[in-house]
């Protein structure tokens, strides 16, 4: 499979702020690749340099086998952007907005964009002052949308629009995917990354903590299990892999390792199963496990430091 | 009295806010004043010379068009500046108090609408006249302010209480009638932009009105809230009942605005906004395209202003022939020896209307830095549009653009000598004037790009440069400066037409100055960050 997007020990520093600190992300050709982290971590950076808008001070990027610094103009007419904070001019209309992004990025299809309006419920003859967060990305979606292009880079795209757009943008994400495209999706917003991509990148601190398929990302983690057993459950707890085991009326509830569900599960049902619930990990769990650790320790430490003064 | 709940907490808000933007506003204006009002003595010290200046002032349609009615000046000694000093520097003082007042009240109201923050001040326990209200009081109290420091700085200074008392109260009468009007105004459109200019249009009106009147001795004055002030005549047998008539004006106008206000939404203008084209003009499928586009609205403003102000100053140089033509005094002001006095007084003139034009053309350049800031030109960088092909279309149009600007005054002046001397050679004469100083215009261009290119916080040294050359070219006879102090602005480099001759050397060098710190600074923005 061909690699569209590569960023390999990527560092990028403003002034003494390190927001990329060797970054690594590889997105695969006719790929949804979503790429998360929390405000802060560097997405917005790392996609900036991807654009050529930003340039990188150490590590090797490629974006279709060119520079996205030096070959920035050949490049884009590849590819299309929709930034996460859309700034449209105040005295152009959306749909002007639309046509000259278009226009500029090398022509767009007519008929898709009059399509992407109709779905998106977009009126396209308000000034660019007027639209509220969610339109102005609507502009920006639309006019990437009804681009001809390989790659499409969004920066949280969804961040404004309401529960019913979201449907309608995941529904046209999988329709470019279908036509083959490459997308590149940063967001926060876990379940939708959840529903559309199949493989995920995740920075911190300016870092990539973890990347793979959702699957391969998932045996990291602990699945919960709820399980009612006609025999008492007491003794999973010695189980390898359990965690946070609670026995209550008959009832056990635990954690345990992902790759070590296959033993315990076995043991539930030769112990006869009542009801059993199992839930797999989500991203927030996911998340939290790596965004979670100093929260953690900080929990860890208060107690600590009570007991010193006790 | 429900309507203006909250308008204390708002007053102290909008004080809080505004507190170093209002501090610079008003130390600025009263400094300037005080500043000018320290150079009379020094720059007019005996009597002789103190009547040739009156003279050139009151006896000149273009002086009095400029000033004011020159109320007793025959009154005025080197003992007694006060006459002169609120005739020649009243007017320009009320401009720069009109617009603090504007902008200070468009900033709370319209704009806070615009933003959408209004909403959330609102959906307080909040009247709905309240932050109107407050806004007019805030820009009231910094009237209030100004003229205690005017008037400070003049007492100080050994003028008469009474009447520095009377200057600075006929400035801040000023500043409130325009508060007002701009609470009216802010009504009316849906965005702040829009109200702004409805405020300055008021404002130029005034001035107009004002002018005209003071050149025709005739009522019009009175039509003028710059005249009003001017009617309470400080240090020239004060009277104080005119202060009544922009008090009555202010309290009509901020009533209209709370009438307008309750008939419209949050967020919402009496002009309803129109919906525009679905689909973009052929013209805006390239990025010179793009910014011709946005910077339309400008250029036709700029445009029509200047052809206006063209007209105007021509309209003043063929009175000035008539009345001057035998006035020794008058031949100092003019810089080129040996010049016909229609000449040299044309010379100044047009070399007035293109530092003018140095407004659209910085402010034109200046758009590779605002739209950076805005995030346009990320939208636009991400699409096949390279950084050089992106900031030479927004340069062309500052170039470009100052050409049509600049020869619009040209030809408004040629328009009005055309009609003058029957002679068709007379309008290209004063276009060739004009445009000769396009270099000069080029180079303040040039320095914008650079910095935009290397340093673009340092922007400010543009306006910084801008501020010395009208300094130096409009108010530096004014205040008697030494001739070395000139040598810095390049509109002393371009030639001086029609009086003095065409130096293609000096055309020369300055256009090679401009065009290599353009090229510079483009290079600079092709290869920093963008930031966002």
């Amino acid at each position: 499979m061909n690699q569209i997007i590569s960023m390999n020990d990527v560092v990028k520093t403003y002034g003494p702020v390190r927001a990329l600190d060797f970054f690594n992300l590889d997105v695969n050709e006719g790929e949804v690749h979503g790429f998360l982290g929390p405000n802060g971590a560097g997405k917005t950076t790392a996609i900036r340099i991807l654009l050529g808008l930003l340039r990188h001070d150490s590590g090797h990027v490629s974006v279709f086998d060119g520079d996205p610094w030096r070959d920035a103009v050949a490049l884009h007419r590849r590819m299309a952007y929709v930034p996460g904070d859309v700034s449209l001019w105040p005295e152009l209309t959306g749909g002007e907005a639309i046509d000259v992004l278009g226009r500029l990025r090398g022509g767009l299809d007519p008929k898709k964009r009059e399509r992407l309006c109709e779905r998106f419920d977009f009126d396209p003859t308000k000034k660019g002052r007027t639209y509220s967060k969610g339109n102005r990305q609507k502009v920006a979606i639309i006019a990437a949308m009804s681009s001809d292009v390989e790659l499409l880079i969004m920066d949280e795209p969804t961040s404004g629009l309401d529960p019913l757009m979201e449907v309608v943008f995941q529904q046209v994400i999988r329709e470019e995917k279908e036509a083959g495209k490459t997308v590149l999706l940063s967001s926060h917003i876990l379940y939708q990354v959840e529903i559309l991509c199949e493989r995920v990148t995740i920075i911190r601190q300016g870092h990539t903590v973890e990347s793979g398929t959702l699957d391969e990302l998932r045996h990291l983690t602990r699945t919960s299990v709820t399980a009612e057993t006609e025999q008492p459950a007491a003794g999973l707890k010695e189980f390898e892999g359990v965690h946070d085991f609670v026995l209550e009326n008959g009832r056990a509830q635990f954690n345990v390792d992902t790759d070590k569900l296959g033993p315990v599960i076995g043991e539930i049902h030769s112990l006869g199963i009542r009801n059993l619930v199992s839930q797999p990990p989500t991203l927030e769990q996911l998340f939290m496990r790596h965004y979670g650790e100093e929260l953690t320790a900080e929990e860890v430490a208060e107690p600590e430091t009570e007991e010193v003064a006790v | 009295m429900r309507s203006f709940t909250g308008t204390v907490t708002l007053v102290r808000f909008y004080l809080k806010r505004d507190r170093y933007r209002l501090a610079i506003w008003i130390l600025g204006i009263a400094i300037a004043v005080a500043g000018m009002a320290w150079s009379y003595p020094e720059s007019f010290p005996t009597q002789p010379e103190i009547e040739s200046r009156v003279s050139m002032i009151r006896d000149n349609p273009a002086g009095t068009a400029m000033t004011g009615p020159g109320h007793a000046l025959d009154t005025v000694t080197p003992d007694n500046y006060g006459p002169m000093i609120v005739n020649d520097i009243g007017s320009f003082t009320a401009i720069a108090v009109a617009l603090m007042s504007i902008f200070i009240v468009i900033r709370h109201t319209r704009k806070e609408e615009e933003t959408g923050r209004s909403e959330l001040v609102r959906s307080a326990i909040v009247g709905p006249h309240a932050s109107t209200a407050a806004a007019v009081i805030v820009a009231a109290l910094a009237n209030l302010l100004l003229a205690i420091f005017i008037a400070l700085g003049m007492v100080v200074q050994g003028h008469p209480g009474i009447g520095s008392l009377a200057f600075g109260l006929a400035l801040a009468m000023i500043g409130l009638v325009f508060a007002s009007i701009a609470a009216a105004a802010a009504q009316i459109t849906q965005n702040a932009g829009g109200a702004t200019a409805i405020g300055g249009i008021t404002l130029a009106i005034a001035f107009a009105l004002r002018a005209l009147g003071d050149v025709q001795e005739s009522a019009l004055s009175w039509l003028s809230p710059i005249g009003w002030s001017q009617a309470i005549r400080p240090y020239a047998e004060e009277q104080w009942w005119p202060v009544l008539i922009p008090i009555a004006t202010s309290l009509v106008a901020v009533w209209t605005a709370f009438m307008l206000g309750t008939r419209r939404d949050v967020g919402a203008g009496m002009i309803a906004a129109k919906p525009g084209p679905a689909n973009a003009g052929p013209r805006m499928g390239t990025s010179f395209g793009l910014n011709l586009r946005l910077q339309r609205g400008s250029l036709i403003g700029w445009t029509i202003g200047v052809l206006i102000g063209g007209l105007y100053i021509g309209l003043m140089a063929s009175e000035a022939e008539s009345v001057f033509a035998d006035m020794e005094i008058y031949h100092e002001y003019i810089t080129i020896e040996g010049a016909t006095l229609t000449d040299g007084l044309l010379t100044t003139f047009i070399m007035w209307i293109t530092i003018v034009s140095l407004g659209y053309a910085i402010g034109a350049a200046n758009r590779l830095r605002s739209e950076e800031n805005a995030g346009h030109a990320e939208n636009v960088l991400a699409t096949s549009v390279s950084r050089l092909r992106y900031a030479t279309s927004i340069l062309l149009n500052s170039i470009v653009g100052s050409l049509v600007v600049v020869s619009a005054g040209g030809i408004g002046l040629g328009l009005v000598r055309m009609s003058d001397t029957g002679n068709t050679s007379e309008l290209f004469r004063m276009l060739g004037a004009a445009v000769a100083h396009l270099p000069a215009i080029w180079l303040l261009v040039g320095i914008t790009i650079a910095l935009i290119g290397f340093v673009p916080r340092a922007l400010a040294l543009v306006w910084a440069f801008v501020a010395y050359i009208v300094m130096v070219e409009m108010f530096g006879p004014l205040l008697g400066l030494p001739d070395w102090t000139y040598e810095g602005s390049p509109f002393r480099h371009t030639p001086q037409l029609p009086a003095g001759d065409v130096s293609l050397l000096a055309i020369g060098i300055i256009t090679v100055i401009a065009l290599g710190l353009m090229i510079v600074g483009i290079l600079g923005f092709r290869r920093r960050d963008l930031y966002a």
